[in-house]
């Protein structure tokens, strides 16, 4: 589980926005924002996290148990492979 | 220290009314780092070449000197951002600039406002080169064109005027045949 190449995410205007940039801009159209839980994740992914390892930075930053950090990962992870973000 | 509570994650596709002028640290950014930025462009101001709202065009970083027919994005003095095509290099090295559907020319644009260089448009979901030979016999033939662009779309005007007009004349006999 890896983000593609050619994204980059910014604080835009009070909003994070992950801007296509590079070969990326052929096939993805447009921009995507997240809140704020959302560009947290992102930012693990970036970083090289695994879906295990997003859950515990998000146990570490978060007040939350381990099965909802799980289901949050989770789903935030599917929208990502729905919307082809993920190689 | 308190930690935060988790809300869900969420993503959108789009975004809601970001200004160019905001993402425009970004886009320097993007094109400075050697990547290209891709632009859905709005007015219709370069139609019949772009139209607004269904084309794109992919920006890359602008070499040292742009030339004619090239299509940059710039920055006016007003802080406006616009997309339209070098028309002539003056002798002091500025452009002079005029959308595709315009006949007014920009004067007086320096280097240092140019932001970025379309490189391929994408125009009615197909993608084309810039350097692509009948994009550029288009371009060509458009600006030497200019001087009669005006006349050239008062014409399709009322041409097209007349064939609205003429559509609904026909609709409104047939529609009564029907009856």
């Amino acid at each position: 589980m890896k983000l593609k190449d050619g994204f980059v995410l910014r604080n835009i205007a009070g909003s994070n926005i992950v801007v296509p940039t590079g070969d990326r801009c052929l096939d993805f159209n447009g921009m995507i924002t997240l809140n704020d839980t959302g560009a947290f994740i992102w930012k693990c992914l970036e970083e090289g996290k695994d879906e295990a390892q997003t859950v515990e930075a998000i146990l570490s930053e978060y007040d939350v148990d381990q099965a909802r950090a799980e289901e949050c990962v989770k789903n935030f992870v599917a929208q990502l492979q729905e919307g082809g973000c993920l190689e | 220290m308190s930690k935060q509570a988790l809300q869900d994650a969420k993503l959108e596709y789009g975004h809601k009314n970001i200004q160019l002028s905001e993402m425009y640290p970004v886009i320097q950014e993007v094109l400075q780092g050697g990547g290209t930025f891709r632009l859905t462009i709005t007015g219709c101001s370069m139609w019949p070449t772009i139209l607004g709202g269904r084309d794109q065009v992919t920006l890359s970083q602008p070499p040292q000197r742009l030339q004619k027919y090239d299509l940059p994005l710039y920055r006016r003095k007003s802080g406006q951002f616009v997309l339209h095509r070098i028309v002539a290099v003056e002798e002091d090295g500025t452009y002079i600039c005029c959308g595709d559907h315009q006949w007014q020319l920009e004067k007086g644009l320096r280097q240092e406002q140019m932001v970025g260089l379309a490189t391929t448009l994408v125009r009615k979901g197909k993608t084309i080169d810039v350097t692509d030979r009948r994009y550029c016999r288009w371009v060509h033939f458009w600006v030497w064109m200019l001087p009669c662009r005006h006349a050239i779309f008062s014409v399709y005007r009322f041409f097209s005027r007349i064939g609205e007009l003429a559509r609904a004349a026909l609709r409104k006999v047939f529609f009564k045949k029907k009856k």
